[in-house]
């Protein structure tokens, strides 16, 4: 073979392989960008968050002043689903059918919930029946572990939970969004745009740090 | 818009169903890290265990809060904070709210955590050796209660609700009694004061309100009833910027951590201090007008010095104080007596708070030795001490006891000669009220569920007087009942419970008592001793102590901060001595006594030894110290720390003597016989003089000058010749410095080298332990190193501590030359260190001046999964090949930024507290920010004592030093070019 056909031939083997990274699903070893694994309940972002519109932080209490958002603990849910045990539509056809023979409307649970339920270890009357098990939920958003993120500065600096963790609202099943590498976390913080709710308190920089130790304890 | 934030008030089964219990909960969410990130908002262990000391925290995940408590790791009992993440405790601070401590914690406070997460502890009760269930030793025991006679054999009970369970329970035996042993006996003293003052009681010294302070063998800064209390308070009487310098004198035959500390320090042979003692008091005498006779010897030692002292003492009358440590009963009567003389009883000896920490009695020791030598005990409950290896004149007998029911939180050589072994639990698991000083008492309240199942005496005694409630119940009705009402709280008992628990501690009204003084008649009989023979002096360590910490990694290798060796105890010699037998460093020797065991050990000498003692550490030889045998890393030219079947060090505690019916460690005579053989010690310091070694030292610099001295006043001395920094700046002028400047400052003047910053920093930044052979390479990881130096000869000695930690330099050299910048400077002064960047060159630990930087040679084991609960989840675990180093606590930096920020406030001076400064008992750290004009750092770089350590290299350090300054320093390079002001 000729040189200039082996160049040719590594040059179209370059180009094609970078438009395989560059256009499918491979990343950089770490990069799950995309990652979106089944859960233990098929809970839905969409319904809560987005037609809901139940705030972000009433389950994920700890991103206001923890370093964690936290999965919220099933009595979370509890505080809603000790009471709405069954789809809308399931729950009106049931008093439907309750009021035409003229019986009290029984008590409906859907097939998704009842998982919640026997996780929280409670019978068809929700009263306790047996030992509760944590929920086995699938971590989606995962840093590694020599990366320190404090949700707490972020929501206190008034930046939005879809920033980092794409269109939230509208994800039947959660799926990692944006990168979470650091050229993108770094990307954002030399932008460092002060919003309204960012000003900084007296003494403190203007600008958002890029020092190492802000992330790398 | 309000977020229901914390669990409580949230949906629970069931209408009146109560809350799920402890182990529902266990069961619930699984302990530890599992819940964390399957639970992620993990509940509160148990509704009680987590009371928040501050009013912000809340169980969210990863929220760290504290839950005040008090320490286990002595008697003293202080206030301790647990810094808890996810229901667990992961670090232990000084309470602040502690009058004695405030907010200091000492080594061994520290390590603790370690010992809580211990997986070797036993899982619930063991039936000789073999393991059976609670409700089996209930069965089994709870009847013995009416066999005959019962002993109950404990170390000081501190906690008022277990010695009243304990009489309640002794009062239904036909023949029931209980007797309290130390590791090491004060009933001496105690018995001194029995007699002078009428009440077995001991007084607490107050060192910051002595000017003069005379100390005989005692050693109160550093292994006394409470360090952490005595050293908070001679710090405040140590800093010339606050008042004039008390002035301390030391007599002692071993090297100790208060004679390290002391002004004028003076070797004497304990068989000595009885004589020096009755000639001080004669003196004292003479110039109160009366006469006295005690047989002061007339060739008494140092006689010119003790006249020189009695002037100072009597001149500070109301404000001068006598220490006597040992067991002699002789010498603590003329300590009384003394005291007497110099008006220090009421002033600086406090009766209303007297010290209940140690209450051992020697007397009661000997008459249950002979009752168990003579079968006749039938039930035998051994708690909170360990008699089989630190009481010689116990052990022989405790296995005549019929029935042997040892309580303890781990395996020890008592629980191998015992019937039953009944686990309790650790402190931090425990309920318990500690008042180890009158009128000051510390709750106990667990900081996570049980990890095994232990429980403590006071609940099993109650369980065996029919009683069964809840150990939480037993503490409360305890302080309902006979604390309570003792207060002038004027609020109803829950809501005073409720602040109880949010502060850990109560403080009750002192009684302001007085008690009249008998002068003791005392004679002092010359010493009879064969002169061919060294004296043995038997001593405690910082750290692991009496050995009731010897199981526990950090503390074995923790250098002692005097001999700076690790893993080991060793026969101190005086240079003088050494060289007199031809031995060095290193070279065993056998120590012969008569009736005694000989003990084969490693020289080490000891400068400001007396020649005429040898100094052996107790705590060492514990069985089970073999658990370190899988302890160090594993390549081919490793040597293992130790083997399976051997102990750490030698027990030394055989050679307990009993003099008089009274537990000695100052007695026993031996003669040294070299072996031949020879070990190389963990030793982490090479040079330990402050003078250069002579081949080594260039004219005019003779002396290395990174410790600074001062005189009473606090001016510096200056000495040497001076390399002014050259201008040069690596940052261009322009350079923006907009926001933080973090640097610190520590005063040499207060530090005694107690080393409670180096276990602090250890259990706060994640630092393996590697072992004695990499000690011995010099690759010891921790972070802050306590330097000691030699300054002066003999009875002219002294000892300088300096702290050395990462300087942060402004130009630091190490910055320049990583090849990958993995260590680079913030925008606020730090100097970071990035683990994930770096490859390992070394090439910054090789150019760093102050040769604080540790690399991870190996990946060092953590084996033990229940250990790894003690690690702290915002600090990285570091990797084999990577270098680490101080990081000024940044995590705690972000943490309090982001607390700040949450709040949109700036951060407040003294907000950040690195772990080092948080635990220093003599609060000789200072950290902050220099950009704020009104910091407490700022003003310390501005103290006339501030200097910083190799300054001419243009590195420009973040670590400042403030000069250590004394009444008198020993005649040296370093001083002399000043006037040496006179002890006055």
């Amino acid at each position: 073979m000729h040189t200039s056909t082996k160049l040719f031939a590594l040059i179209a083997l370059l180009l094609g392989g970078s438009a395989i990274v560059a256009n499918s699903d491979v990343h950089l070893p770490g990069n799950h960008q995309g990652y979106e694994p089944v859960q233990p309940i098929a809970y839905s972002h969409r319904l809560h968050a987005g037609e809901i519109g139940i705030d972000c932080l009433y389950c994920h209490y700890g991103a206001a002043r923890s370093r964690h958002a936290g999965i919220p603990s099933g009595r979370i849910c509890m505080n809603c689903h000790s009471v709405v045990t069954d789809s809308f539509d399931n729950l009106v056809e049931e008093r439907q059918r309750a009021a035409a023979a003229g019986e009290q409307p029984k008590r409906t649970i859907s097939p998704e919930l009842r998982k919640l339920y026997d996780y929280m270890g409670l019978d068809k009357d929700l009263k306790p029946a047996s030992s509760p098990q944590p929920i086995p939920w699938v971590r989606v958003h995962h840093l590694p572990d020599f990366a320190f993120f404090d949700h707490s500065t972020h929501v206190a600096k008034g930046v939005a939970c879809q920033t980092c963790h794409g269109p939230i609202q509208g994800m039947e099943r959660v799926r990692q969004e944006k990168s979470l590498s650091m050229g993108w976390c770094i990307s954002c913080h030399r932008q460092s745009i002060p919003t309204p709710t960012c000003v900084a308190p007296e003494g403190e920089p203007s600008h958002v740090s890029t020092d190492c130790v802000s992330c790398h304890l | 818009m309000k977020y229901p934030l914390q669990d409580d008030g949230l949906w629970l089964p069931g209408e009146d169903d109560v809350e799920p219990s402890r182990r529902t909960f266990l069961k619930l969410a699984g302990f530890g890290v599992a819940s964390a990130g399957l639970a992620g908002c993990s509940r509160a262990p148990s509704e009680e265990a987590l009371v928040p000391a501050y009013p912000e925290v809340l169980t969210t995940a990863g929220l760290p809060y504290s839950v005040a408590t008090a320490c286990g790791g002595c008697s003293a009992a202080c206030g301790i904070l647990a810094r808890c993440r996810d229901g667990r405790p992961i670090k232990v601070e000084g309470n602040p709210e502690d009058p004695r401590t405030e907010g200091g914690l000492c080594a061994t406070g520290q390590g603790q955590i370690l010992e809580l997460y211990d997986g070797l502890r036993p899982r619930g009760p063991q039936e000789k050796g073999k393991p059976s269930s609670w409700i089996k030793a209930n069965e089994a025991l709870a009847p013995l209660r009416s066999t005959g006679r019962v002993r109950i054999l404990t170390g000081t009970i501190t906690s008022p609700s277990t010695r009243s369970w304990i009489e309640r329970y002794l009062s239904g035996c036909k023949d029931g009694a209980h007797v309290e042993i130390d590791a090491i006996s004060s009933s001496a003293a105690l018995d001194a004061h029995a007699r002078t003052h009428g009440e077995r009681a001991l007084p607490t010294p107050r060192l910051d309100r002595a000017r003069v302070v005379a100390c005989f063998g005692a050693d109160p800064l550093g292994t006394g009833l409470n360090p952490v209390e005595h050293t908070r308070a001679w710090s405040k009487a140590r800093r010339p910027e606050s008042g004039p310098l008390s002035q301390w004198w030391q007599f002692e035959a071993t090297q100790s951590l208060t004679g390290g500390a002391a002004d004028r320090r003076l070797r004497l042979a304990p068989w000595e201090y009885a004589g020096a003692l009755a000639y001080l008091v004669e003196a004292l005498a003479t110039r109160a007008g009366r006469s006295v006779a005690h047989g002061a010897p007339e060739d008494v030692p140092h006689a010119e010095a003790l006249e020189e002292l009695a002037e100072a003492l009597w001149s500070a009358r109301g404000e001068a104080l006598v220490l006597v440590g040992g067991n002699d009963l002789t010498s603590q009567l003329l300590a009384n007596h003394a005291n007497d003389l110099l008006d220090a009883y009421g002033n600086t000896l406090d009766w209303n708070r007297s010290c209940l920490a140690r209450r051992g009695d020697d007397s009661a020791a000997a008459e249950l030795a002979e009752e168990l030598a003579a079968g006749s005990v039938d039930l035998l409950i051994v708690e909170g001490c360990n008699p089989a290896y630190e009481r010689p004149d116990l052990a022989p007998h405790l296995r005549e006891a019929r029935t042997l029911v040892v309580c303890s939180m781990g395996r020890n050589e008592t629980t191998a000669l015992a019937d039953w072994h009944l686990p309790t639990p650790h402190a931090l698991e425990a309920w318990g009220d500690e008042e180890a000083e009158t009128g000051i008492l510390t709750l106990r309240q667990p900081t996570l569920p049980l990890l095994f199942d232990g429980r403590t005496l006071r609940s099993i005694l109650a369980g065996w007087c029919g009683v069964e409630q809840e150990d939480r119940e037993l503490v409360e009705e305890h302080l309902r009942s006979q604390v309570y009402p003792r207060t002038d709280a004027g609020i109803p008992f829950d809501k005073w419970l409720a602040d109880v628990r949010q502060l850990g501690v109560v403080v009750l009204p002192a009684e302001g008592r007085s008690l009249s003084f008998e002068a003791p008649t005392v004679q002092v009989a010359p010493p009879e001793r064969d002169p061919s023979l060294l004296g043995v002096v038997l001593y405690e360590k910082v750290g692991l102590r009496s050995g009731a910490h010897a199981h526990n990694p950090w503390l074995q290798e923790l250098p002692d901060p005097i001999s700076r060796i690790t893993w080991d105890n060793y026969a101190c010699l005086s240079p003088e001595r050494a060289a007199k037998l031809g031995l060095a460093e290193g070279e065993i020797v056998r120590l012969e006594a008569e009736g005694v065991k000989p003990l084969e050990l490693p020289v080490h000498v000891q400068p400001g030894q007396h020649d005429d003692i040898v100094a052996v550490a107790l705590g060492y030889g514990r069985a089970g110290t073999d658990r370190f045998a899988g302890l160090d890393p594993e390549w081919i030219e490793g040597r293992a720390t130790i083997h399976a079947g051997e102990t750490i060090g030698v027990a030394a505690s055989p050679w307990l003597a009993w003099v008089g019916g009274r537990q000695r460690t100052d007695t026993r005579e031996a003669r040294l016989v070299p072996t031949g053989a020879s070990v190389q010690l963990a030793d982490i310091q090479d040079y330990n003089r402050l003078e250069l070694p002579a081949a080594l030292a260039p004219k005019g610099a003779e002396v290395r000058d990174n410790i600074r001295l001062a005189d009473a006043d606090g001016h510096l001395f200056e000495h040497g010749e001076h390399h002014p920094a050259a201008p040069a700046e690596l940052w261009p002028e322009d350079h923006p410095r907009p926001g933080h400047r973090w640097a610190m400052a520590i005063d040499l003047s207060a530090c005694t080298g107690c080393s409670a910053c180096v276990v602090s920093c250890q259990a706060e930044n994640n630092v393996p332990v590697v072992g004695r052979d990499e000690v011995r390479r010099h690759r010891e990881m921790h972070w802050i190193r306590v330097d000691r130096y030699y300054r002066g000869e003999d009875d002219d000695m002294a000892l300088s501590y300096q702290p050395m930690m990462c300087h942060h330099c402004d130009n630091a050299p190490c910055e320049a030359v990583c090849p990958v910048l993995a260590t680079v400077h913030s925008s606020e002064g730090l100097n970071q260190q990035v683990y994930n960047r770096c490859v390992g060159t070394r090439y910054c630990a090789n150019t760093c001046p102050y040769k604080v930087r540790r690399f991870n040679w190996f990946e060092y084991r953590r084996d033990d999964a229940t250990a790894n609960h003690a690690l702290n989840p915002d600090v990285v675990v570091r990797d084999r090949g990577v270098m680490e180093k101080c990081s000024f606590c940044a995590q705690r930096i972000a943490q309090a930024k982001a607390a700040a920020r949450r709040e949109g406030r700036p951060i407040q001076d003294g907000e950040i507290r690195t772990a080092c400064q948080q635990s220093c008992p003599a609060e000789a750290i200072v950290f902050g920010d220099l950009a704020d004009p009104d910091s407490a750092i700022t003003r310390a770089m501005e103290n006339g004592r501030t200097y910083k350590v190799l300054e001419e290299l243009n590195i420009k350090p973040s670590v400042a030093y403030l000069a250590e300054a004394r009444h008198h320093h020993p005649a040296s390079p370093l001083s002399e070019k000043a006037e040496a002001p006179d002890v006055h």
